[in-house]
């Protein structure tokens, strides 16, 4: 077992704009590193320099206390769990966990018995005769996750595994991952661009964009005190209302309460939640106002009831920006109708306009 | 498009290039090479000296007769196999295309031609041909017609045209099937329900949807006509008779081995080359796509 | 098609069938000409119904030989061809899918030169460079030798061109997962490269052995020696003696000879044909 170090790391492509820049962070051993962010952040790149597919160009990445920078793919004790699988088609379930010890000159007894344990472990027994084409999406994804566990590598590799399931299967398979990476204890980094998965599968989460790392934290961490507005946005559906306050060009129509917010002269975002903006329900459930919250009026647009939550759109103002707001149950408001939403003082979120970067209060 | 990730090897790919690059430069390269040069040669009677003469023998060759009716020959001769074989492979795509029973068994009838050497086609027809003993060349002359291959200039060309034509029928019949079966059927019932009546859907919609294929065929034909007939000819008629089925190929070949004039027959070689190379730069166009550096 | 029309596919169905039916007019009376004794040709007798002399004469013609022409038992041109086919096509599929392993899975100096080289012989048929080409096989002693007759034609665009295709269609992760498996170049080549590429072989094969067996100017020019003959070279040496004195009979047997092994791998390898050909060619 052992952690993963990554110290400057940097990648840049010839003739090319960085893709990856100054990285460091410490995936600790027996951890869950999610790397998430949108398609061309660099988080594949990342995952495939510390796998050995990519080149390194700059800084420095450990595994264990070994600099792996150099370092063959086959002998960075890894293992890796294609997006595709990439499951050898020519071969059986058996063969395909098999190639990589037979590779390693693992006697064919203790192949055969590593091959059982993961094939009991997956649910994989009856299937191992089969070829890959075979099989369902989810039993490939299975046997793809077997070729990994049969190694007993230091570092699990994920590359946007269940992407190619359907989303019942991704969230079944989501919890056998997470719960397996326990029961073996492998310290694993995960590539996905899917929020929800990032947020329910790492102890350790790791946002980029374009090519930087915007904050590393726990998941809750980062849905409570996002640094930026990027990962403000990202982590959390639907994503954040971010209103931008500009003092010198006055403030938007139908908000108020934002005096007392220490903005900057150079104005500022305030972001709020959707759940964090409550609505009163003809009276029943009274909301008092307290000094330093902040109030919304929002003239209804859309009104998507899910059942147990109600998603509501409105305009600020009457004609300003869409705003969205979460209510518990149903609150059925009526196209047209305008209504004050209320966000508590403890749960505003304050970013510099022009940096981007929260802004204490 | 280029592969995400590749081997590390500095001389292993050379290695494994090797033989082909050993043999493509060693049988191709220099002899093409070789031929460019000694197009410019002139060698004496007896091989004993040679002298650098420039455009000389190029310019011996348009002026030369035969030559030009070696171009008449191959011209007319290209012309001929590639209507007919294109013309009748359409013909029977366009049946065979109708799912109609036993398409299958249709299709395996006529394709294996492509198997059978020209030559073996150029014997098998001059069999039914062969003025004294031929099966049709004995119902020509019971209706009439005073066939001799071996005497007419006109006979001979047919009958090399249709040996030719025989054989490349399989060949074009499969890229047209295959061309037909690539139109979406929906295009088709979208033309029906337009009110185009069948003859009408073949020339509004399938033929010109086929016309790549087509245009693809006729590049290949022509190649085939130029170089592959060697054997046709060579085994029928030799050449002959007075030169009326002698191409262009044949004529390197016979002017290379009994002229012994090298220097003429190379410089007759390169023209075909670039020939070749035109013929390559049109074919291009349907190539590309799988080039695409 | 559209309408079901009993009428134009009864049309449709005569139409193939002549089409069949000339197609196959002059294999049929190449057989029955087989079957006949040399009389009943010459005297342009020869009838539609098979006669009774066809094992006699392929007997004769494979391990007697003709009386008047070539007087050579035509079992030796015919394991000659079948030499030269299987060195041509098994030879040209080795070189063509290392060099395109080598192109698209290696990166190294001069590879898209390397890969034009192989590309632009596309242009130079071995009929525009003849003699040079006799020249370069008799000063390197190969005339009358397997070697010459096949080597100077196993260097191949299209097969090279196939492969690399086909390797392009190769996910890039099969190879990183090879990677991460413990697999150098020679192991994933072996491994999983080739077992994936087991159809595109079996197509081209039939392609080549059919471009190897049907070769005809390059064997009558580089051999001279009777048993370095081809027998698709072996019918037309039958063909070359006095009219009157060609044996028909045992040439048309020599015919049939000749034609039988590529149209057996044509028809039994039907699929993997068509696929080859429709894909190397457009």
């Amino acid at each position: 077992m052992a952690d993963v170090r990554l110290t400057s790391v940097g990648k840049i492509y010839a003739g090319s704009v960085p893709a990856v820049k100054d990285i460091s962070f410490t995936v600790p051993d027996g951890g869950f590193c999610v790397l998430v962010g949108p398609s061309g952040c660099g988080k594949s790149t990342l995952l495939r320099m510390i796998a050995g597919l990519e080149t390194i160009t700059m800084g420095e990445v450990r595994i264990g206390d070994r600099v792996v920078n150099t370092v063959e793919p086959m002998d960075r004790d890894i293992a890796m769990v294609f997006q595709n699988y990439a499951l050898y088609p020519h071969m059986s379930v058996y063969d395909n966990m098999a190639y990589g010890l037979r590779n390693r000159k693992t006697p064919e007894a203790e192949i055969s018995a590593r091959v059982a344990e993961a094939a009991r472990i997956l649910e994989l027994e009856p299937y191992l005769k089969r070829r890959p084409r075979e099989l369902s999406g989810g039993q490939r994804q299975r046997v793809a996750m077997g070729r990994a566990i049969v190694r007993k590598p230091q570092v699990f590799l994920f590359d946007e595994p269940l992407s190619n399931l359907d989303a019942k299967l991704r969230g079944a398979m989501r919890v056998e991952i997470k719960k397996l990476q326990r029961h073996l204890g492998v310290t694993a980094v995960y590539v996905t661009h899917d929020q929800l998965e990032a947020m329910t599968l790492a102890d350790m989460l790791v946002v980029m964009n374009q090519g930087v790392v915007e904050q590393i934290g726990a998941p809750l961490d980062l849905y409570e005190r996002p640094e930026t507005v990027f990962v403000a946005q990202f982590i959390g559906a639907p994503p954040m209302n971010m209103i931008e306050l500009t003092p010198t060009k006055g403030l938007p129509a139908g908000l108020d309460g934002v005096a007392g917010l220490p903005l900057p002269a150079a104005g500022a975002r305030l972001g709020i939640r959707p759940e964090h903006l409550g609505v009163e329900i003809d009276g029943d459930a009274r909301i008092e106002t307290r000094p330093g919250d902040v109030r919304l009026a929002l003239t209804v647009e859309a009104v998507e009831a899910v059942g147990a939550e109600t998603y509501i759109h409105g305009r600020l103002g009457g004609d300003g920006q869409m705003i969205a707001a979460r209510e518990h149950g149903k609150v059925l408001l009526p196209a047209g109708t305008t209504r004050t939403f209320t966000a508590r003082r403890e749960h505003l979120h304050l970013f510099d306009l022009a940096t981007g970067r929260r802004i204490a209060h | 498009m280029e592969k995400r990730s590749y081997f590390a090897g500095k001389l292993l790919p050379y290695a494994l290039l090797m033989p082909q690059l050993l043999v493509t430069i060693v049988f191709f390269y220099v002899p093409a090479g070789q031929a460019v040069y000694q197009s410019f040669l002139l060698q004496d009677a007896f091989g004993m000296s040679t002298q650098f003469v420039w455009l000389e023998n190029y310019q011996l060759l348009l002026s030369d007769p035969g030559y030009y009716q070696a171009m008449t020959v191959t011209a007319v001769f290209s012309v001929a196999v590639t209507t007919l074989s294109l013309s009748a492979a359409l013909l029977l795509a366009v049946q065979a295309d109708k799912s109609l029973r036993g398409a299958g068994i249709y299709k395996t009838l006529l394709i294996w031609p492509y198997a059978v050497a020209p030559v073996v086609a150029g014997v098998l027809w001059l069999f039914m041909f062969q003025p004294s003993l031929g099966m049709v060349a004995g119902g020509l002359r019971r209706m009439g017609v005073d066939w001799n291959p071996y005497l007419n200039s006109g006979d001979a060309l047919t009958l090399v045209v249709l040996a030719a034509a025989w054989k490349e029928v399989s060949y074009n019949f499969l890229f047209f099937l295959a061309g037909l079966q690539a139109i979406p059927k929906s295009l088709i019932e979208a033309a029906a329900i337009d009110g185009a009546r069948p003859t009408r859907r073949f020339w509004t919609i399938i033929f010109p949807l086929l016309s790549p294929t087509a245009f693809y065929l006729l590049t290949v034909n022509i190649v085939y006509v130029f170089f592959d007939t060697f054997g046709i000819i060579h085994a029928v008629t030799h050449g002959g008779p007075a030169g009326a089925t002698t191409t262009l190929v044949y004529k390197v070949f016979n002017d290379g081995r009994a002229g012994g004039d090298l220097g003429g027959s190379a410089a007759q070689s390169v023209i075909l080359m670039a020939i070749v190379i035109a013929l390559t730069a049109v074919q291009f166009r349907f190539i590309e796509r799988k080039v695409n550096y | 098609m559209v309408e079901n029309r009993p009428l134009a596919n009864l049309v449709s169905h005569l139409i193939l069938i002549t089409g069949v039916a000339i197609v196959a007019f002059p294999v049929y009376l190449a057989l029955v000409a087989s079957s006949s004794d040399p009389t009943t040709i010459a005297n342009g007798q020869l009838g539609l119904i098979p006669e009774g002399h066809l094992f006699e004469n392929y007997w004769k013609v494979l391990f007697q030989g003709t009386e008047r022409s070539t007087k050579q038992p035509m079992i030796v041109p015919l394991f000659n061809s079948l030499v030269m086919a299987l060195i041509i096509s098994i030879g040209k599929i080795a070189i063509s899918l290392i060099s395109a392993f080598a192109i698209i899975y290696f990166r190294f100096p001069f590879r898209h030169t390397a890969f034009w080289v192989i590309f632009l012989t596309l242009m130079l048929p071995v009929e525009v460079r003849i003699y040079p080409t006799y020249k370069i096989v008799a000063d390197l002693g190969m005339l009358d030798t397997y070697a010459g007759l096949t080597i100077p034609l196993i260097a191949s665009a299209t097969a090279t061109l196939l492969f690399r295709q086909f390797f392009m269609t190769v996910p890039d992760e099969l190879l990183e997962a090879s990677k991460i498996d413990g697999a150098g170049p020679w192991m994933f080549f072996k491994d999983t490269l080739l077992p994936l590429s087991m159809t595109s072989i079996a197509a081209m094969f039939v392609i080549q052995f059919i471009y190897g067996w049907n070769q005809y100017l390059w064997p009558l020019l580089i051999t001279t020696r009777d048993d370095m003959q081809t027998i698709v070279i072996g019918i037309q040496k039958m063909l070359y003696v006095t009219d009157a004195l060609t044996e028909w009979q045992l040439a048309m047997a020599t015919t049939i000879l000749a034609m039988l092994p590529p149209v057996v791998v044509v028809v039994a390898m039907q699929k993997l044909f068509v696929r080859g050909l429709t894909e190397t060619e457009k």
